[in-house]
């Protein structure tokens, strides 16, 4: 079970730190990978924003926080939630 | 005497600087912090946390829990629980668009018919249907599973814009019914369109009366409508 951390708080500049430790950067508006190509959501296929993410552990999936994918992503793990 | 001559440091510039490093500091041990919890998948990052809220939430339903009793395709459980979370955003009046456009591209109509039918509470009053039919849980398996196959064809969703096409819609919806000869065909309104949606169930009726009996429910401000086939009893 994980801990949900809110970044409702967090700066963009601490975002762009965190997902670049995690191997991804951002060009302040979208999440890119290493070669700057834009992120697309595994579920929606739309590139994600920097200001609507969730990011999980294990491989670091990062998808757009909508209901659409967070109901897709439940549905293949299950509520691994705290 | 000697002087030194070294500029004495700027107390402000000197604070400034320091506190600058230490928010860096801070900011360098916090996501390091952070990073260490997420490599040991202790924590996971959100923007909103509200809506794994709702998602949760809509998954402790009994509505959903009867659901994936009957259903188990997950495409039908993504669309259903979205359906559910498009009922509380239209309950606190939240723009639905953006989702119902995310349900359309990746599922197209079809998607947002299921979504529509979870929205608007059509599940349990079509259990409550096939409840009191006195079918066995077998047979009300199969046929909850054959409507989500065939739910463009045996549910029909009224809008506000049919409003302007009422007789090309009813012509639609009885042409649905003469085609594919379901036990039940059902109308519900969407969006605030329950006048329009009453006045073509009633047409509708109109035309399949001899082979349909029509219930109706009122739910909050929408309308749903039951075309029952009636059982023939003549030998």
């Amino acid at each position: 079970m994980q801990e949900l951390i809110s970044m409702n708080n967090m700066s963009i500049d601490f975002k762009i730190a965190l997902l670049d430790r995690l191997g991804f950067n951002s060009d302040g508006t979208f999440v890119l990978d290493k070669k700057g190509k834009k992120v697309l959501d595994k579920y929606t296929d739309e590139p994600i924003r920097i200001n609507n993410m969730f990011i999980f552990p294990g491989s670091t999936i990062i998808l757009d926080n909508n209901p659409l994918s967070i109901a897709s992503f439940m549905e293949e793990h299950g509520d691994v939630f705290q | 005497m000697s002087f030194n001559n070294s500029v004495p440091p700027d107390p402000i510039e000197s604070i400034t600087k320091g506190t600058v490093k230490a928010v860096i500091d801070l900011t360098s041990e916090k996501i390091n912090e952070y990073i260490e919890k997420f490599r040991n998948r202790k924590i996971a990052f959100v923007d909103d946390p509200s809506i794994i809220e709702n998602i949760k939430k809509q998954r402790e339903k009994g509505e959903w829990k009867l659901f994936t009793t009957f259903i188990k395709d997950p495409k039908l459980h993504i669309l259903f629980q979205t359906g559910l979370t498009l009922r509380d955003f239209e309950e606190e009046r939240k723009n639905m668009k953006p989702l119902l456009d995310k349900i359309y591209k990746k599922y197209d109509l079809k998607g947002i018919h299921v979504a529509w039918f979870a929205q608007n509470g059509l599940f349990g009053k079509y259990c409550d249907y096939l409840f009191e039919s006195g079918l066995s849980m077998e047979d009300i398996s199969k046929e909850i599973n054959q409507l989500f196959k065939d739910i463009d064809n045996r549910v029909f969703f009224i809008r506000k814009t049919h409003g302007n096409k009422i007789r090309q819609v009813v012509g639609e919806i009885v042409a649905k019914i003469h085609t594919f000869n379901p036990n039940l065909f059902i109308i519900s309104s969407i969006g605030g369109a329950s006048g329009i949606c009453e006045r073509i169930t009633i047409s509708v009726h109109n035309k399949i009366k001899p082979l349909y009996d029509c219930e109706s429910y009122h739910k909050k401000r929408k309308k749903i409508f039951f075309l029952v086939k009636r059982i023939d009893y003549e030998l």
